[in-house]
């Protein structure tokens, strides 16, 4: 798991996942379990799909939207709004690239 | 390549810290051999190893200002909870993971993933180090070596690694 792509493309582990999110927070917001959860078996996945060695792969994700709809869910949980949606990527539209980028 | 949905929120992370401290950065030149997957995840033993420098509480802590880093590593009981542990750490933000240890060591979603059968079981610990280390050389034949050696022990198959 990586928020840092250029770190990783550098020490080339055999399978990666980044997010592009903030530093210290690789499995999303607070509270949010199941972005929590969808992240880490975006990472499993890779165990069996990997084709090579060294290869990234970049979850569709958004930091601001993340950011965001935990906002929404925290404010939703006490009382303010209605709740978040929850943000889960499509596994379709996961894009593949190298350690080159 | 491909399209890719963000790029990072700090970009050029390797050049900006290796230009500020030469040589501390790690950079390989070739790839491992891809190791496959012998049976399902869902019949495996999973570990964790984080540079979060999380530990257990009232565990010696990580030395955050030794001028050339600490490199030890603390066992994190893959049964504790996120109150069982704190983080002693000044290089990256811990503002999310103090309200939600989660965040950067899910081990509620590790414990969760095994419930739910999509992962075997986990290993009996997880391990913890601080990333502020400034001799990759050092890292790699000591605390490296030393947490490879563990998790070898531990009979773990799967790694999840998240480098703070």
């Amino acid at each position: 798991m990586t928020v840092a792509r250029d770190v990783t493309e550098r020490v080339k582990p055999p399978r990666a996942v980044f997010v592009p999110f903030r530093m210290g927070h690789h499995f999303g917001v607070p509270f949010a379990g199941d972005l929590q959860r969808a992240i880490i078996t975006a990472a499993l996945e890779r165990l069996s799909t990997a084709p090579r060695s060294g290869d990234i792969v970049d979850l569709p994700y958004r930091w601001a939207d993340v950011r965001r709809e935990g906002k929404l869910r925290e404010r939703g949980a006490t009382g303010l709004t209605s709740g978040a949606r929850t943000v889960v990527p499509d596994a379709a539209a996961v894009p593949e690239s190298g350690p080159s980028g | 390549m491909t399209a890719r949905s963000e790029t990072q929120l700090r970009p050029g992370l390797w050049e900006t810290v290796n230009a500020r401290y030469p040589g501390s950065m790690i950079s390989n030149d070739d790839v491992v051999t891809l190791a496959p997957l012998a049976r399902p995840v869902s019949q495996c033993r999973l570990t964790f190893v984080s540079s979060a420098g999380v530990q257990p509480r009232g565990t010696l802590p990580f030395d955050v200002v030794h001028p050339v880093g600490d490199y030890t590593f603390r066992r994190v009981p893959s049964q504790a909870r996120p109150d069982d542990l704190e983080i002693h750490q000044l290089k990256y933000p811990t503002d999310g993971a103090l309200r939600d240890l989660n965040v950067i060591f899910p081990i509620t979603r590790l414990q969760e993933l095994v419930a739910d059968g999509v992962v075997g079981s986990l290993a009996p610990s997880f391990y913890s180090f601080i990333g502020y280390n400034m001799d990759p050389q050092l890292l790699e034949r000591t605390l490296a070596e030393d947490i490879a050696d563990a998790v070898v022990a531990d009979a773990a198959e799967i790694a999840l690694l998240a480098p703070a």
